[in-house]
């Protein structure tokens, strides 16, 4: 087919009225990027589009209007519960189980429980600084009792010494030889 | 378009006030059925709105480009239906059932063009020779192929490509001056 021919059948073609091989034949054709056939193409859509202007006008009914507009409502302003609506309806919530709800409460697990508790208990007892610093004072005090304790021994050594001599004072003189 | 394709829809509203009796008119005069030709229509015009880059202003005019691509839509919408329905086409008349009244444009000098236009591819289609003129409608109203035409009129298909050549080659020259007039006001 030449190009002369085709242009009589371009018109076909912008409607895919030809038969399946003289439509592929020219669309192969037109892969070329002949000028003058793309020309006659565009011609052929123009005149389809006046042909289709020969048909009686008619109103469409205003439901026709009011769905185009819903939608093109709904494209500019998708709504927002959109993807909430797609998801499926949540599920109730389950109540939260804690492992060692199950494991203390076995008769191993009362056990353990004790032994770490006690072991926690001897540890803040002995290991605390609040210990460590009762325990300083404890030996502080010790020391200033023993401090006490000498001075006390001293006090009563000073007061024998006393009574002794207040008891020589006391004593006759001896006579005179 | 442009507007359309700013996302504005106050003009894709404009223009189908304007042009929705067209497109629902031939999608009527195809399909022959209103509700068919009514899901049509709006299919056409969210295509608009979906997709407004496939208009190049270089080709044409939007009128011309709306109504192409309505005669697409249309086509392969009574495939479709040909294939699911077996759709009976041989009981087609002129004047489509259910047919009501264009909506009055808001525009009336673009109404008057319009229909001034219409007139015209009238004259044009008329003016074939009736045989011609058969071909050419089963071809481009019922988007037969040579072979099915062949087959509907029970004619050789050398008759019928013959006829359908002649009849395209005198619509194509006399609605080359209409195109040319038809410019989007």
């Amino acid at each position: 087919m030449t190009c002369n021919e085709r242009q009589d059948w371009m018109l076909l073609y912008a409607i895919d009225g030809l038969d399946p091989i003289e439509q592929q034949e020219t669309r192969a054709h037109l892969s070329t990027g002949c000028p003058r056939c793309a020309g006659a193409l565009a011609e052929a859509h123009a005149t389809a589009g006046l042909l289709a202007l020969a048909s009686p006008p008619v109103a469409p009914s205003i439901r026709v209007f009011e769905r185009l507009m819903a939608r093109v409502e709904s494209d500019l302003h998708p709504p927002s519960d959109k993807h909430t609506d797609d998801l499926p309806e949540p599920s109730p919530a389950k109540p939260r189980r804690f492992f060692w709800r199950d494991w203390f409460g076995s008769d191993t697990g009362r056990l353990i429980l004790v032994i770490l508790l006690s072991s926690i208990i001897t540890y803040l007892v002995t290991s605390t600084p609040f210990t460590r610093e009762g325990q300083a004072w404890k030996d502080n005090y010790k020391e200033k009792y023993r401090e006490a304790q000498e001075y006390y021994r001293q006090l009563e050594e000073a007061r024998q010494r006393i009574r002794e001599l207040e008891s020589e004072r006391a004593a006759p003189a001896p006579p005179p030889d | 378009m442009q507007r359309i394709a700013a996302r504005d829809p106050k003009a894709l509203a404009a223009l189908y006030q304007r042009y929705s009796s067209c497109v629902m008119g031939h999608c009527l005069r195809i399909l022959n059925d209103r509700a068919e030709a009514e899901e049509a229509v709006e299919q056409i015009f969210w295509e608009l709105w979906s997709k407004p880059d496939r208009y190049d202003p270089q080709r044409g005019a939007v009128l011309t480009f709306l109504l192409t691509l309505t005669h697409s839509r249309v086509l392969d919408r009574l495939r479709s239906l040909r294939r699911t329905r077996a759709l009976s086409l041989d009981a087609r008349s002129d004047d489509a059932p259910g047919s009501s009244p264009a909506a009055p444009d808001a525009d009336p000098s673009h109404a008057v063009m319009l229909d001034e236009a219409r007139q015209r591819v009238r004259r044009s289609l008329d003016a074939l020779e009736p045989d011609q003129r058969k071909v050419v409608e089963l071809a481009f109203l019922e988007g037969l192929s040579h072979s099915e035409i062949a087959q509907r009129l029970s004619q050789p298909l050398g008759t019928v490509k013959t006829r359908i050549r002649a009849g395209l080659s005198r619509l194509r020259h006399s609605l080359r001056a209409i195109y040319s007039e038809v410019n989007e006001p």
